[in-house]
């Protein structure tokens, strides 16, 4: 009785654990969008006034999300390479890619009009990861206790 | 001498060069990659090989001496130039992007000059002695492009550090960064304009000491200094007196001194004129 008991739970928390993981893609998404889109802003400050370099733009920000790892490989290691996170569509790489290599490559005047050019695009995007992230979220958890339930079941 | 800017192939082939003897590299888009040794324009060469310039080493050193960010050194770019580390100054050629006449930057860059600062001691030690033992001339030293007039500038204002107060360097292009001292005061990278303006407001200065005065508003503020009771210390080109008389925007009398450097012999100078260009 109380192995079976154990058992349904180890199920129902292990099929709720892999529910989180495999939604945790809509959950970095947003963030990525999040910090692209204060990035853009803090870019937009910095062409207007400050006229600070990129490397010591960044070296102020901490470097513990995707998006930020990313910038600082490539502006302030100087990597080439840029390896985007698997949670991104094709189409979001795409732009992403596109934008982060035209960054710095002008004057103020025309970064300025780029940056504000792209942040539409880039809002777009936190908005659709967004409302991704609170519809899929719960779905995915609720799937993962309901399948932890009917594994329980059928083994019983 | 920082020049870790260049593309690796073009250090790999500096390495058996000897730098102090290294005037400038001129890098130039799909051409050999050139040095002046002690003013011998010469073929860089790695492994008995020429070194070609292509467009990503342009892209590359542009990258490098802006970190990236354009943006941040426009203000640089649209004078020519971008400055490097140890008074290293970077010259730049290409297409000029312009808005009702004025430049707002330089695009598609085909030229580079690398120009590598020198420090010959006791270059300007017959000017010092000469005209600043019994107190302060305007002095213009006079010189055609590339035959020493920073250098012999450089070692003056080291020597007037030693004896004179409140030394204000207008250095528009960063060519001034290596020198500094206990009376010396710096307004880096600002039009000679704001630079007369603020700094003779503000750091009420002894004395002025500019680089390469060209322009009228170069001459009008030069004018403006010495009627403010500043002594002005600066450097033109020109190949003699007879040139520069012959400046659009050459103002007689602001000057009490005159140096003219020979046109040939790097650092050497030919002659000596008061305030009436005469020879003294």
């Amino acid at each position: 009785m109380y192995f079976r008991l154990i058992l349904g739970v180890i199920l129902i928390v292990s099929s709720i654990m892999i529910s989180k993981e495999l939604s945790k893609k809509y959950c970095n998404k947003r963030i990525f969008f999040n910090d692209f889109y204060s990035f853009n802003q803090l870019l937009i400050n910095e062409v207007s006034f400050s006229n600070n370099t990129l490397p010591s733009i960044i070296e102020k920000i901490e470097l513990k999300t995707d998006f930020y790892k990313i910038i600082n490989e490539m502006f302030v290691i100087g990597s080439s390479n840029i390896f985007l996170p698997l949670y991104l569509s094709e189409k979001e790489k795409e732009f992403s890619i596109f934008y982060l290599k035209n960054v710095g490559k002008g004057d103020s005047i025309s970064q300025k009009n780029y940056f504000l050019e792209s942040r539409n695009q880039i809002l777009e995007y936190l908005e659709e990861s967004k409302l991704n992230e609170k519809k899929y979220t719960p779905l995915y958890l609720k799937i993962g206790v309901l399948l932890g339930i009917l594994i329980f079941i059928i083994i019983i | 001498m920082d020049l870790s800017f260049l593309p690796q192939k073009f250090l790999d082939a500096l390495s058996n060069v000897d730098l102090s003897s290294l005037y400038e590299i001129r890098i130039r888009l799909n051409e050999v990659v050139q040095v002046n040794l002690k003013g011998q324009a010469l073929p860089l060469i790695k492994n008995g090989e020429y070194v070609y310039c292509d467009k990503l080493d342009i892209d590359y050193i542009i990258s490098k001496l802006t970190e990236g960010s354009i943006y941040a050194f426009n203000e640089q770019i649209k004078k020519g130039f971008l400055a490097g580390k140890d008074g290293v100054r970077v010259g730049l050629a290409g297409t000029c992007v312009t808005d009702n006449d004025s430049v707002i930057t330089i695009k598609d860059v085909s030229s580079l000059n690398v120009r590598l600062p020198h420090q010959i001691f006791g270059s300007a030690s017959d000017i010092y002695n000469k005209l600043f033992l019994g107190g302060i001339y305007n002095t213009l030293i006079i010189s055609p492009p590339f035959m020493g007039k920073t250098t012999l500038l450089k070692d003056l204002i080291r020597q007037l550090n030693e004896s004179f107060n409140n030394i204000l360097i207008i250095d528009e292009r960063g060519e001034f960064a290596s020198i500094k001292g206990k009376n010396i005061d710096k307004i880096s990278y600002s039009s000679k304009q704001f630079a007369f303006d603020v700094g003779i407001r503000t750091m009420s200065p002894n004395i002025v000491i500019m680089d390469e005065l060209c322009t009228k508003i170069d001459w009008e503020s030069a004018n403006f200094a010495v009627n403010n009771g500043v002594k002005l210390i600066a450097t033109t080109h020109a190949l003699d007196e007879f040139q520069l008389m012959n400046k659009r925007y050459f103002i007689k009398g602001v000057f009490e001194r005159y140096v003219i450097l020979d046109d040939v012999k790097k650092g050497v100078i030919k002659r000596y004129l008061d305030g009436d260009l005469n020879v003294f």
